[in-house]
């Protein structure tokens, strides 16, 4: 697998499903969808040794029954008499690759009196082990002590050991698929709706032929494992990324129908109108006042009015104080300008006054002397005698006062300016009283007419529930346009990829019909014109000019197809070099209604002249003794019970 | 300001306006006065202004300006023309505040001593002051003024013409008393609520805020009558 090929395979389906690249990969690896474009080596399983000790119910001598030496090619487990142990000793083996020790194949007596079992097996050169221990007589799985073990020339390795149960079945199943180089089948059963695994047990189902069956590989057509049986046998490329990738998406597929279907129409209809309700509600809602807020406003409202009340009565006091201020600045002034004008008056009124000569005493009333004033150098007055007032001491005066009559106005433009800001702010406080009055007028007007919103709210809650229960009874409502991306991912995913196998399976498959045609007419099908084998497992088959498939062969024919399809697959996959059958086939006498003994010994016959050619193949065959058989099968290959002999 | 000084100022105008108040005084006896009777006046003297409390009645209207407006108001109300322009330059020019010479409440109203003013106007020979003897045996103090009067106070008022206002002031408090009596001009004066409520030796109060009400009321309604 080169990063180039993976490139590609990721662009491909990115193209492909129309998402971005980084998507894809996410949901790919999500998914656990890896690109698996090796093809695939044939890794070979082989039975090495098989040891039974135990004893029988009602005898005191123990028995065994060992053997040992296998090898690849024919082996022959032969009894003349039916009941001799061959399917007995076959189904312990079976078990025990599987995992499931005593398995479904075993008598209930045989186990009771196995005390002892052991199967060496090799993958590839490994040697490993399964040792199952218990008391005689019991049957009880807790009684059993079951090892797997891995042997480094001489070392034992132990894998596991414990009861043989789901555990160690567990571990077998681990070794397996990852010696053989297996991967597991997945498949989404729809209606169950579950992911289902398949893992060694199935895959091991296919490896031991007892007789017909409905699939011509393994024992299940359950989740297409039959199917992905041939593609893994053939050694496909790319089957598990594809087995992923369409696995994963009918899991999408069908979680996308439950999230889409379920809803009917005229229950989302409801949804919706009930959705529009709520709608027009919380239209509804935003018109009615929130009464919480109001009542919440309410006490920082009182705490502004007071607030601004109490800048009101300052501001009121601040007028007061300042009309008085100014008031008496307007007395003060009036005061200066009066005693100004009647300064300047004065001063007048004496000028004309003194431009008068009176000629007699006022106290007196008698004439003055001549000269009377005139002898006198300082200027004093003829009556008191006093200093007559210096030239200009008036004016003196006059321009004192002015100056204080100029200050008073000064003074009295201050206090009126101061006056005037004092009733400015008194009127802005009083406005903002004002307006804060009438807001907190307002909120309580709008309290006392109350609010809808409470009502609203609760039918917004009750119709909230109603959509949520219609949602619950339907499904949720999920958004599905992810899940549609990831759909159409794993679809692009699952056609690119099956694309990129699709050539090589046809091709593969022809060959795998024409090997198979060949060996079920070698195995004693007959009037066979012609097999295909399509890539859904279907076999087609012309017999007698007639089109008929592989469930309509009568049980002789179904069994000689089914050993056919073995050796077909393993002939192809020794020719082409990869495939991943790992070379072993039991087959076990089938009942005698299906075939009688001596058509199976013929048969055996034919599949041991067809086994030559596969010497990395080990068949093991466990048959009623037919003189046929011994002449294909070695002494040193059989063990041979004869007469009423048991085989243990 | 103390009540005692308050009253000092106002009864005893101070040393500084002495002129002033005899200036007042004069153009006050010289407007107020008439002919004198046969064989009544005196050498100079042609005319006699009767009574001092005639005098002080004239002399508050003078001080006064707000309660002269006042009056000049009842004689608007009563129909004589002319008046509420003269009212109206009063509190244009602030008169009230600006024109105001306290006067106290003394026994027989508002009182203003008088006593320095007639001594200068004596002392230049402008007025004589006399004492009559009324025919219910009771004297009463007239005042004779004459020609040199009239020609001081025209001359006085051509050589300083701020005086003038005094002139023209004791004229128009004429308009209001002419010649009734001190005592019917002094109950004239009692009939404001301020002026009789004033406490003996008190200052009497100023009503000048009313009064300009009354003049804008009267203003008011003298301009919607002229439309």
């Amino acid at each position: 697998m080169s990063a180039t090929d993976t490139i590609n395979w990721i662009d491909e389906i990115a193209t492909k499903s129309r998402v971005e690249r980084d998507e894809v990969a996410k949901i790919l690896l999500a998914h656990g969808i890896e690109e698996d474009s090796t093809l695939p080596r044939k890794r070979s399983l082989t039975l090495k040794r098989v040891l039974l000790r135990g004893t029988k119910h009602g005898e005191d001598k123990p028995f065994e029954f060992l053997w040992d030496d296998l090898s690849n090619g024919i082996w022959g487990l032969l009894t003349d008499a039916n009941s001799k142990g061959k399917s007995s000793i076959l189904g312990l083996v079976r078990g025990a690759l599987r995992g499931e020790l005593p398995g479904s194949r075993l008598k209930p007596d045989v186990w009771g009196w196995l005390s002892e079992f052991e199967l060496d097996f090799l993958i590839e050169e490994h040697v490993h082990r399964i040792r199952l221990t218990k008391p005689a007589g019991a049957t009880e799985a807790s009684t059993t002590v079951a090892t797997l073990s891995r042997f480094d020339s001489d070392r034992e390795l132990v894998i596991k050991r414990g009861i043989s149960d789901g555990a160690f079945g567990k571990a077998i199943d681990s070794l397996f698929m990852d010696e053989l180089g297996f991967s597991r089948v997945r498949a989404y059963r729809a209606k169950e709706g579950e992911a289902a695994e398949h893992g060694w047990p199935s895959m091991c189902a296919s490896l031991f032929i007892s007789g017909p069956g409905d699939t011509l590989f393994g024992d299940t057509s359950k989740d297409a494992v039959h199917l992905r049986l041939i593609q893994l046998f053939i050694g496909l490329p790319w089957v598990t990324t594809y087995t992923c990738a369409s696995t994963a998406l009918k899991a999408v597929s069908a979680r996308l129908a439950k999230e889409t279907a379920g809803k009917s129409d005229r229950v989302q209809g409801r949804i919706k109108e009930l959705e529009e309700e709520i709608r027009g509600l919380e239209i509804n809602l935003k018109d009615e006042p929130d009464l919480n807020r109001f009542r919440a406003d309410l006490p920082s409202l009182d705490q502004e009015l007071v607030e601004k009340r109490r800048e009101a009565e300052a501001a009121a006091a601040l007028i007061i104080e300042r009309n008085t201020q100014y008031g008496d600045a307007k007395i003060v002034r009036a005061e200066a300008r009066r005693k100004l004008l009647q300064a300047k008056d004065d001063a007048e009124a004496r000028l004309v006054f003194k431009r008068l000569k009176p000629t007699c005493c006022p106290s007196c009333a008698r004439e003055f002397e001549r000269d009377r004033f005139a002898a006198t150098d300082a200027p004093m007055c003829g009556l008191c005698g006093k200093e007559e007032d210096k030239v200009g001491s008036t004016e003196e005066l006059i321009a004192e006062l002015e100056a204080e009559a100029a200050e008073t106005l000064v003074s009295q433009k201050a206090a009126e300016k101061a006056a005037g800001a004092a009733k400015d702010a008194f009127e802005t406080a009083s406005a903002a009283v004002g307006a804060i009055s009438q807001r907190i007028e307002e909120v309580q007007a709008e309290l006392h007419r109350g609010s809808a919103a409470d009502e609203i709210i609760l039918d917004i809650a009750k119709l909230k529930a109603r959509i949520e229960e219609l949602e619950l009874a339907s499904g949720p409502l999920v958004d599905v346009d992810p899940i549609r991306r990831e759909e159409a991912i794993l679809k692009a995913a699952e056609k690119v990829t099956k694309s990129l196998f699709l050539d090589l399976q046809t091709e593969i498959l022809t060959e795998v019909s024409a090997a198979l045609l060949k060996f079920s007419k070698a195995f004693g099908v007959r009037n066979l014109q012609s097999m295909t084998l399509n890539g859904a497992g279907h076999l087609k088959i012309e017999q007698g000019g007639q089109t008929t498939s592989f469930t309509k062969l009568n049980s002789g024919e179904n069994l000689r197809v089914r050993i056919a399809a073995a050796l077909a697959v393993l002939e192809i996959a020794e020719r082409r070099g990869h495939g991943r059958h790992p070379g072993l086939i039991v087959l076990d006498s089938p009942a005698a209604q299906e075939m009688s003994h001596q058509d199976f010994a013929a048969l055996v016959e034919s599949v041991a002249a067809a086994a030559d050619k596969f010497p990395d193949v080990q068949i093991m065959v466990g048959a009623v003794n037919r003189h046929e058989l011994l002449s294909h099968v070695p002494r040193e290959r059989r063990r041979h019970a004869e007469g009423d002999n048991p085989l243990f | 300001m103390s009540d005692v000084s308050e009253t000092a100022e106002a009864a005893a105008p101070t040393t500084g306006a002495v002129f002033r108040d005899a200036f007042r005084l004069l153009c006050i006896l010289l407007e107020g006065s008439i002919p004198v009777d046969e064989g009544e006046g005196a050498e100079g003297f042609d005319r006699v202004f009767h009574g001092e409390k005639r005098a002080q009645a004239f002399v508050f209207y003078v001080c006064y300006p707000d309660y002269l407006a006042n009056r000049l108001l009842d004689l608007h109300d009563a129909g004589q023309a002319g008046l509420l322009e003269k009212v109206g330059k009063i509190f244009a020019e602030d008169e009230p505040s600006v024109r105001l010479s306290k006067m106290i409440r003394w026994q027989r109203g508002a009182y203003f001593d008088l006593d320095n003013s007639l001594g200068v106007l004596s002392f230049y020979e402008l007025i004589r002051p006399i004492q009559r003897t009324l025919p219910n045996l009771g004297s009463q103090h007239d005042y004779l003024v004459g020609p040199k009067a009239a020609v001081f106070v025209q001359e006085a008022v051509k050589a300083q013409p701020a005086l003038a206002w005094y002139l023209e002031r004791a004229r128009l408090a004429m308009k209001v008393g002419g010649l009734k009596s001190g005592h019917a001009l002094k109950a004239e004066q009692y009939k404001f609520g301020e002026y009789e409520g004033t406490k003996h030796s008190g200052v009497i109060p100023s009503i000048a805020d009313q009064v300009k009400k009354r003049f804008e009321k009267a203003k008011a309604g003298d301009s919607s009558e002229c439309h």
